[in-house]
């Protein structure tokens, strides 16, 4: 299941950051999403934020929220499977 | 959660400026205010040579040639009849403008219908005071704006007169994610600048004064990302108490690839900032940016 979300959202972000440089694969769990990291901005977070809560039937609600879920693919991971309905 | 405000005196001048800006606007008939924003101009220039050799460098590139200090005095006098004009049109309804629309204007339109629109506009003219203006019954407007150490003053002002206008700030980064995406998954109008490219995540190129220049792109991705025409708006102030408002025609995302959509988005900009190049060489001193202009391109 981890496995399977993990390669789920990397594949989410590499056409979210609509990269062609970048592969599934080069992403790891741990790499920060944003700036220094993947080096996402404002609204290619946004636009991961929009696609995630369509996909998985949860809702960031808060900029706190915002910064944990957003700080890495676990953490992304983390959040989705907290608030996934069951 | 509070948010900081950017230290950074950016355009003109210091805060107590800016206040006693709105001290003497609120207090003075408006024939006495202009002698006094005339002078103020002159003091402006004087103490602020940075933005005064920006204003030079500015007029002449929309062709005010040989650029003398008479020239930069009126454009930092328009730029604070523009502000008298702020405090006075959210004041008492005496004083406030007179908009004029053109016929069958597309904008007013959709805004009616109820169709939710991301607004773009500038730092020109009377553009910034539209906001104001748009009050559409149930209708929200977001007004996308970087919270300066003078924007208590704005709040201010949008939270006492304007009930269906509200700020979103762009200071902190997922303060800003969250508060955009519930306004736009709202189906609320978005209004934004977009000529100042600090702090505006997409940036491309475009021709505008005589180069090929870096503008804020990021109204198009929010477009294709939420499928929300944009539409931009300008507001030419004619005399004291009216303004002329120009729309241009709508870009609508609906192409088949986000490729094609953001090419589209680019030449719809592109005619923007050309039609903004014509109204700025017919009306120079409306540019309220006392700072470089854009910067050129690197890959021309």
């Amino acid at each position: 299941m981890c496995d399977n979300l993990s390669s789920q959202l990397k594949q989410i972000i590499v056409e979210t950051l609509n990269m062609e440089e970048i592969s599934v694969e080069d992403i790891q769990d741990d790499t920060p999403l944003i700036d220094s990291g993947l080096g996402m901005d404002s609204i290619d977070a946004l636009e991961l934020v929009v696609r995630v809560e369509k996909e998985f039937n949860v809702k960031i609600k808060s900029s706190e929220e915002a910064k944990l879920a957003l700080s890495s693919v676990r953490s992304l991971m983390d959040f989705i499977n907290k608030h996934t309905p069951d | 959660m509070a948010l900081e405000a950017n230290k950074q005196h950016r355009n003109i001048g210091p805060t107590w400026g800016y206040r006693a800006v709105i001290f003497w606007s609120k207090i003075l008939p408006l024939p006495i205010a202009k002698i006094v924003m005339m002078v103020s101009a002159f003091i402006t220039m004087i103490l602020l040579p940075k933005q005064s050799r920006y204003s030079k460098e500015y007029l002449n590139q929309v062709n005010i040639k040989p650029v003398i200090w008479s020239h930069v005095w009126r454009h930092y006098y328009s730029f604070i009849k523009y502000l008298v004009a702020r405090f006075r049109s959210t004041g008492d309804s005496s004083t406030k403008l007179h908009w004029i629309t053109e016929k069958g204007n597309l904008v007013e339109k959709h805004l009616l219908k109820g169709t939710p629109l991301l607004l773009g506009t500038f730092h020109v003219g009377h553009s910034d005071l539209m906001g104001f203006n748009i009050k559409i019954p149930h209708r929200k407007i977001n007004m996308v704006r970087l919270k300066m150490e003078n924007s208590a003053e704005l709040q201010n002002i949008i939270e006492t007169s304007v009930d269906s206008v509200s700020i979103i700030w762009v200071n902190d980064r997922n303060d800003l994610i969250i508060k955009l995406k519930d306004a736009l998954l709202n189906q609320e109008t978005i209004a934004m600048q977009c000529d100042r490219i600090e702090h505006s995540s997409k940036v491309e190129s475009f021709q505008f004064l005589g180069e090929k220049r870096e503008f804020p792109f990021t109204i198009y991705h929010l477009s294709i990302i939420f499928s929300r025409p944009v539409a931009f708006c300008i507001g030419i102030p004619i005399g004291d108490k009216s303004v002329k408002v120009l729309t241009t025609n709508l870009y609508y995302p609906d192409a088949e690839t986000r490729t094609e959509n953001l090419l589209a988005g680019k030449k719809h900009f592109q005619s923007v900032l050309s039609l903004l190049e014509n109204i700025l060489k017919e009306n120079p001193y409306l540019w309220y940016n006392f700072i470089p202009l854009n910067p050129v391109s690197k890959d021309k």
